[in-house]
């Protein structure tokens, strides 16, 4: 085919035919608000490897206690401290799963303990199994957190709602409450609380609640009042919607993602300062155990028996970042300032 | 003399985690070793490096003021800076403070003390018997408010002035003391106390000079400048919440055999801490807990001293279950005392089958109490179990539910766990919820009988069994579990008035016997404290009651 | 503004007064008595000594004498040490605790910023990575472990820094550091966010486009802007400080409040609790307070009168 053939000759035009409903046209396919968030949170690599490991340490938490033959509270003091041994990975030096603490004494063979009693993540000075304890104590970790979240959610959601949007003198008299019990530190409150009440699961649950809503209150608060006066709340208003509909079709979807930011930190705040109260000894009472409570009694031994700290640490570590990261994706993600 | 400000103190110190930095010190050999150098100390003879001790106590003074003490802190810092007629040696007998010798009458019951006239004061006036008659009347004194007035029982009319509706009630003139002369004090006691020497160590007998405290008013002993020392040490420098400062007193009759020039004390109550600031030698003793004595197992630092202190489990016989003999005779069976000593506390404790500790009173025979006595109960399982079975069926139960009142502190938490889970183990049907409360507040349950059974403690005021037995008498101000014997009270009762030494002694052997019949507790362990100590302080002498510890003779030897 | 301020002050008397109250009365609920040899004492003295703090006479006595002398700033006296004030015993406290809490704040915001603005410039790049990593490590950490850890390993084993007290300047950095972590990862996560979000806005594009030379630019433009919502989060940190400096004082052995404060509760000291709780409130609202006067003078664009979000 040669190229000097062919002509352009008028006929080989014709005018195009203009359809103006057609600009308008996406070609893409439409993709809601959700569906749009969940695509730039799959692209964040560490927002995902967050979730994946939440996920992960909150399944096996779940499954882990029950491949140890041990109970959560089944002591034996003759074998009490032994470093952790996994069958298998013995013969892998660097891994320090072999039995042998750090003074390079093996102490399942010091203290007698028998051939099939193994402990992968070692026992504390009670004897008791360390990886039971741990995976159940990242169960009642994460148990508190998300209690705390939820009701920080409920308690929040509800009192700045209806804060924002009955306005006015309700408005006036909830942020006062709010400004009040803002005052007293929290750790004061929660000091208090537990003092008052014993302290146990419930009542550190509670002395969280009692100021973490505040914050979400205020964040709720801020974001419905933001909402109330914008130009689709009040078509949607004078085409005569109920206040129900109002709250539920517009102004608590488009809060959504603000109060998930917002309780993707909760999370790990509550479990940091359940560990603070551990510390303090305010934390959960033995024989149930927390990360935090687990970390702040190994921590004494850290030098003789750091399997006690390293493992519940690296835990409560691996879950703090990932929710931080998580939190900080799903802020990207949500966060229609960030849409590029 | 029902109840003791000590244990508080006891169980205070294990509530902090069982961490008593500033009272650890050296082994016996050392301290016989000493005793010699101590006898023709002379100040050629001192050492010629610095004599520095730096020390980390767990706790601020809470009180400086004698007649208001009642805790060990404010007890061994006393007994450093102040001086009573008598103070406790190395071997905790009493030797001459500000009295030089005294006479005792023949019914025992007149002590006439001849001062020092070398005792002064840190502003260089003499200590005189006044100054005790002021302090002691003024302890007593219900404007004072001492908490630790009861002490004073021995001394005639002390109780009756202390008793509420009694005619001599406030009426401190009445108290069994007068001065003779200037430095003659005569004391009158109700009857005779063997140990009552001893107990003039004891910070609530020190004396205080009228016309100084006086002229502070509200400030005295407020401040290191407001207060007037008589003893070995001054207190140089006082930061509260800090630490304080301790300087030879050069005022002191005894001035030579004191060698310390300078004592600094720091209030850290981290125990890591404390152990860290060990090993870059910034302290020259530290306290350890359970966690650390295995990281220094071997290690030439490391020091175990038993104490007088003994722990027990209060069984409250209000409760249902635990009026039942047997139940409670199960209960001291069922649990392995010898590893839990071993291996949570592990800290120097010894497992304790009794209530009178041991190596703390020898009888007038001049055997251990604990010797004459023996032991009671074993760990036998197959007797608790068997015991518990009979309990349940008298009971007309199959299982019992038991509420265990604990301290909250670390270690107290930890032995919760082993009770709660031994028991539950060990005696079927028995479910145990532990209770662990902030010290004030498991006082006042345990006070008001609101548990089932408690981890308690309990630790000497004076060096006699009768400090420990009295606790448990009808009604008594301690019991606090419902107890009640009348053959135990009568036991008590005659001893407390018996004169023969060897009839009462007999009268308190057999008191402990009725106890332990009735199985009124069940004895966990007599206190051990562990910690590291530098081989060169030397001369630290310890003491089973009052304060734990003496600077007096104290040096430092081989430091550099 | 000057109305603004009064109405200010005047509502937070108010908050301090409701707090107060609060807090009296969460003390009544309190079991135990805070004397020290309960059982020991005979039933006179006993009343004596009740008589003597006044609480022989019914509650609301009490809680009028209260703040009859609260009004005249006297907090009463504490029962652990005797005739020593709670006045006394917080201004004895507050110094150290104050000193490593402000260190902290300003370390920890001067390195947070300077690792947010590093994080938010090299976006994506190692540099934002490491930042983060530290910041997000900096919230992952116990603050007892962080604390700890550095103690040995420094002040030991290195030997470089003194292991505790509070004796010098060298004595603050290991506490200031260790509490200051968490402000630094806080700030820089902050920063870095509201950097990125600045430099994307239209009026730094245009400065650029204009031909001002890019430092000038991130200076005058992108990190002053930045700053602005920096002075917010500050009110809340310097709040999360005080849960802080309680392990941070008791690990270093610095004679701060915090200790007193939660051994005053163990041991039932009520005038020591309601005294901090008072104190503490009062330092927070001021805060509070504080940063919302300065968060409207430095930004304009925020109208104080109006109310706050």
């Amino acid at each position: 085919m040669s190229m000097s053939e062919r002509k352009l000759t008028p006929d080989l035009f014709r005018p195009a035919s203009v359809d103006t409903g057609k600009s308008e046209e996406i070609s893409k396919p439409s993709l809601s608000f959700w569906q749009d968030a969940f695509r730039r949170l799959k692209k964040n690599k560490a927002a995902m490897l967050g979730l994946f490991a939440i996920v992960f340490i909150i399944l096996f938490s779940l499954v882990a206690p029950t491949l140890s033959k041990y109970g959560m509270d089944d002591q034996e003091l003759m074998r009490a401290n032994l470093p952790p041994k996994i069958p298998g990975l013995e013969k892998i030096g660097f891994l320090g799963v072999n039995g042998v603490d750090i003074r390079g004494v093996d102490q399942y063979e010091m203290k007698n303990v028998p051939a099939n009693q193994e402990f992968w993540f070692g026992t504390d000075p009670l004897g008791r199994d360390q990886w039971t304890r741990i995976w159940k104590g990242t169960q009642i970790s994460l148990y508190i957190a998300f209690l705390a979240a939820t009701i920080d959610l409920i308690v929040g959601v509800v009192y700045g709602g209806i804060s924002a949007f009955y306005g006015g003198r309700t408005d006036d008299i909830m942020q006062r409450f709010v400004e009040i019990l803002y005052g007293i530190p929290n750790l004061v409150v929660i000091i208090l609380f537990i003092i008052i009440l014993d302290p146990g699961i419930l009542s550190i649950t509670l002395a969280l609640v009692i100021t973490g809503w505040i914050g979400m209150s205020r964040i709720v608060r801020a974001q419905i009042l933001s909402l109330k006066n914008r130009e689709f709340v009040l078509a949607s208003k004078t085409l005569g919607s109920s206040n129900g509909r109002l709250i539920s079709k517009h102004l608590l979807p488009n809060t959504l993602g603000a109060i998930i930011i917002t309780s993707t930190f909760t999370i790990p705040g509550a479990i940091f300062f359940e560990a603070f109260l551990s510390f303090i000894g305010l934390g959960i009472q033995p024989p149930t155990a927390s990360l935090g409570a687990l970390i702040s009694d190994g921590f004494k031994s850290l030098r003789i028996y750091p399997h006690l700290a390293i493992y519940p640490a690296s835990i409560m570590c691996v879950l703090m970042i990932s929710f931080n990261l998580l939190g900080d994706g799903l802020r990207d993600a949500l966060d229609p300032k960030m849409r590029r | 003399m029902k109840k003791s400000k000590w244990s508080l103190l006891l169980t205070l110190v294990l509530v902090l985690s069982m961490f008593l930095a500033a009272c650890s010190g050296g082994g016996d050999k050392e301290t016989g070793k000493d005793t010699k150098g101590g006898d023709d100390g002379k100040a050629a003879e001192k050492p010629a490096e610095p004599q520095v001790l730096n020390l980390l106590d767990s706790e601020e003074i809470p009180s400086m003021d004698s007649s208001l003490a009642t805790d060990s802190v404010s007890f061994e810092v006393l007994n450093n800076v102040m001086e009573g007629l008598y103070r406790l040696d190395k071997d905790n007998k009493p030797t001459p403070g500000v009295a030089e010798k005294h006479d005792l009458s023949e019914d025992g019951t007149v002590y006439t003390f001849h001062l020092n006239p070398n005792a002064k004061w840190s502003d260089g006036s003499k200590v005189t018997a006044n100054d005790f008659v002021y302090s002691w009347r003024k302890a007593l004194h219900p404007d004072t408010l001492s908490e630790y007035a009861y002490i004073m029982g021995p001394v005639k009319n002390a109780n009756a002035i202390q008793t509420e509706g009694d005619p001599l009630q406030g009426k401190v003139e009445e108290l069994g003391v007068k001065a003779v002369d200037e430095s003659t004090l005569e004391v009158t006691l109700e009857a005779p106390a063997p140990y009552f020497l001893g107990l003039t160590g004891f910070a609530t007998f020190y004396p205080q000079k009228e016309e100084y405290v006086k002229s502070k008013a509200d400030q005295y002993a407020l401040e290191a400048n407001t207060l007037l020392y008589n003893g070995p040490f001054v207190l140089n420098e006082w930061k509260h919440n800090e630490g304080w400062q301790y300087k030879k007193n050069d005022n002191y009759w005894d001035k030579d055999n004191v060698k310390l020039d300078e004592i600094n004390v720091k209030i850290v109550k981290d125990v890591a801490t404390g152990v860290n600031l060990y090993e870059t030698g910034q302290t020259d003793i530290t306290g350890l807990s359970m966690e650390y004595v295995d990281q220094y197992k071997g290690h030439e630092d490391l020091y175990t001293r038993g104490e007088a202190a003994v722990f027990f489990l209060r069984l409250n016989q209000k409760s249902e279950a635990l009026k039942n003999p047997n139940i409670r005779k199960a209960i001291d069976m069922a649990y392995d005392k010898k590893s839990m000593v071993d291996v949570l506390l592990n800290n120097g404790s010894t497992p304790a089958y009794y209530l009178v500790p041991g190596d703390f009173t020898p009888g007038p025979d001049g055997d251990d109490f604990r010797k004459t006595n023996g032991n009671f109960g074993k760990y036998d399982l197959e007797k608790a179990k068997e015991l518990w079975t009979t309990g349940l069926k008298e009971l007309g139960k199959d299982s019992v539910e038991l509420e265990l009142l604990n301290y909250d502190s670390d270690g107290a938490k930890k032995m919760g766990e082993f009770f709660k889970n031994q028991l539950e183990k060990n005696l079927p049907g028995i479910k145990v919820s532990i209770k662990a409360q902030p010290f004030k507040q498991k006082l006042e349950l345990e006070s008001k009988g609101d548990y089932d059974f408690s981890y308690a403690g309990w630790g000497p005021d004076y060096q006699d069994p009768m400090t420990f037995l009295d606790m448990f008498i009808t009604d008594g101000g301690h019991n606090q579990m419902g107890y009640s014997n009348p053959k135990y009270d009568q036991l008590i009762s005659d001893a407390k008035k018996e004169t023969d030494q060897k009839k009462r002694w007999e009268m308190m052997l057999e008191a402990e016997k009725v106890l332990f019949e009735d199985q009124a507790i069940s004895p966990l362990y007599q206190r051990g404290v562990t910690g590291l100590q530098k081989p060169y302080v030397k001369g630290l002498a310890h003491h089973l009651f009052g304060a734990d510890t003496s600077y007096k003779w104290a040096y430092i030897e081989g430091k550099q | 503004m000057l109305r603004y301020i009064a109405k200010r002050v005047f509502s937070m008397f108010l908050t301090l007064l409701i707090i107060a109250t609060i807090t009296f009365f969460l003390m009544k609920l309190l079991p135990g008595s805070p004397f020290n040899n309960q059982e020991k004492l005979t039933e006179s003295q006993r009343f004596a000594l009740n008589e003597k703090y006044g609480l022989n006479d019914p509650v609301p006595v009490q809680y009028i004498n209260y703040l009859g002398k609260l009004a005249q700033g006297d907090l009463g006296y504490t029962f652990q040490y005797d005739g020593r004030t709670v006045n006394s015993m917080i201004s004895n406290g507050i110094g150290p605790s104050a000193t490593i809490g402000a260190e902290a704040i300003l370390f920890g915001t001067l390195i947070g910023l300077i690792l947010g603005i590093a994080a938010a410039l090299k976006h994506n790049s190692v540099i934002d990575y490491g930042a983060m990593v530290v910041a997000v490590f900096g919230i992952a950490i116990p603050s007892f472990v962080f604390a700890g850890l550095l103690q040995y390993y420094v002040g030991v084993k290195l030997g470089w820094l003194p292991v505790a007290f509070w004796n010098g300047p060298e004595y603050h950095i290991l506490p200031a550091f260790s509490l200051s972590v968490g402000v630094i990862a806080t700030v820089a996560r902050f920063m870095r966010t509201e950097m990125l979000e600045i430099l994307g806005t239209d009026y730094i594009l245009m400065a650029r486009s204009k031909g001002i030379s890019k430092n000038a630019v991130i200076l005058k433009h992108c990190v002053r802007n930045s700053m602005i919502p920096i002075i917010t989060i500050l009110g809340p940190l310097s709040i999360g400080l005080i849960t802080g400096t309680l392990v941070i004082e008791n690990i270093f052995a610095i004679p701060g409040l915090g200790e007193q404060f939660v051994k005053s509760i163990n041991l039932n000291d009520y005038p020591v609790i309601m005294g901090t709780t008072l104190f503490y409130s009062f330092l927070l609202i001021t805060i509070i307070l504080v940063v919302d006067i300065l968060y409207g003078i430095i930004d304009p664009r925020i109208r104080v009168a109006g109310g706050k979000s």
